[in-house]
C-alpha cells in the first residue's frame, strides 16, 4: 500500500490517529490479559460516550495493529455525514490524556472490507 | 440509562499536556512536540 489515500471531503467515518496507547505495546508495563482487557474496556467506554455526543454512532473500531500508520487508531462511523464532520472539527481542538488529537475523515465505509495492500 | 448520564471511570478528555495549559490543540500540534508515529519530527509529513 502506498498510503496515498484520497482524503474525502464528506464521509460518515472519522479517524482519530494514534489515540489508544495499548499498554501491551509498552515494554516497561506488565499487565495480565484481564488487566489489559479492562484497560481497553474503560478506554472504549470513555471514547464512545464522548463520540456519541456528535450523533448516532453506527460502529466504532480501535486498531490493535502495530504499524506506525495504524497503531491505536480509532475509527468511528456515524449514521450521518454531518455528525462525522462536526466531530472532526471539534476533536482537532481537543486533548485526550495529555495529547492533542489528530482527527480526519476516512474513506472506510465497511470495516470488514477495510484492508488494502 | 442515557449515555450522557452514564458514569465514566476515566477522565482523560481535555487533559492538556503539562505546561501547555492555555494553548489550543492546534497550537500544541504545531510545536511538533506530539508527532504521530512515523511522522518526521518537525513536519506534518507522514
Amino acid at each position: 500500500c502506498s498510503r496515498k489515500h484520497v482524503k474525502p471531503t464528506f464521509s460518515q467515518t472519522l479517524l482519530i490517529a494514534n489515540m489508544y496507547k495499548n499498554p501491551a505495546h509498552d515494554p516497561n508495563v506488565h499487565l495480565t490479559e484481564s488487566q489489559l482487557q479492562e484497560d481497553f474496556d474503560l478506554f472504549y467506554e470513555d471514547i464512545f460516550c464522548e463520540l456519541a455526543k456528535f450523533g448516532e454512532v453506527e460502529e466504532m473500531v480501535v486498531c490493535d495493529n502495530v504499524g506506525d500508520h495504524l497503531v491505536g487508531n480509532v475509527y468511528c462511523q456515524y449514521r450521518l455525514e454531518e455528525s462525522a464532520g462536526n466531530a472532526v472539527a471539534n476533536l482537532n481542538n481537543r486533548f485526550y490524556a495529555g495529547r492533542p488529537l489528530y482527527a480526519e475523515l476516512s474513506p472506510v465505509t465497511d470495516f470488514r472490507e477495510a484492508c488494502c495492500r | 440509562i442515557p449515555l450522557s448520564k452514564r458514569e465514566r471511570k476515566l477522565h482523560n478528555w481535555d487533559m492538556v499536556p503539562a505546561g501547555m495549559e492555555g494553548m489550543t490543540a492546534e497550537q500544541v500540534k504545531s510545536t511538533g512536540l506530539f508527532p504521530l508515529p512515523g511522522q518526521v519530527v518537525g513536519t506534518r509529513t507522514p
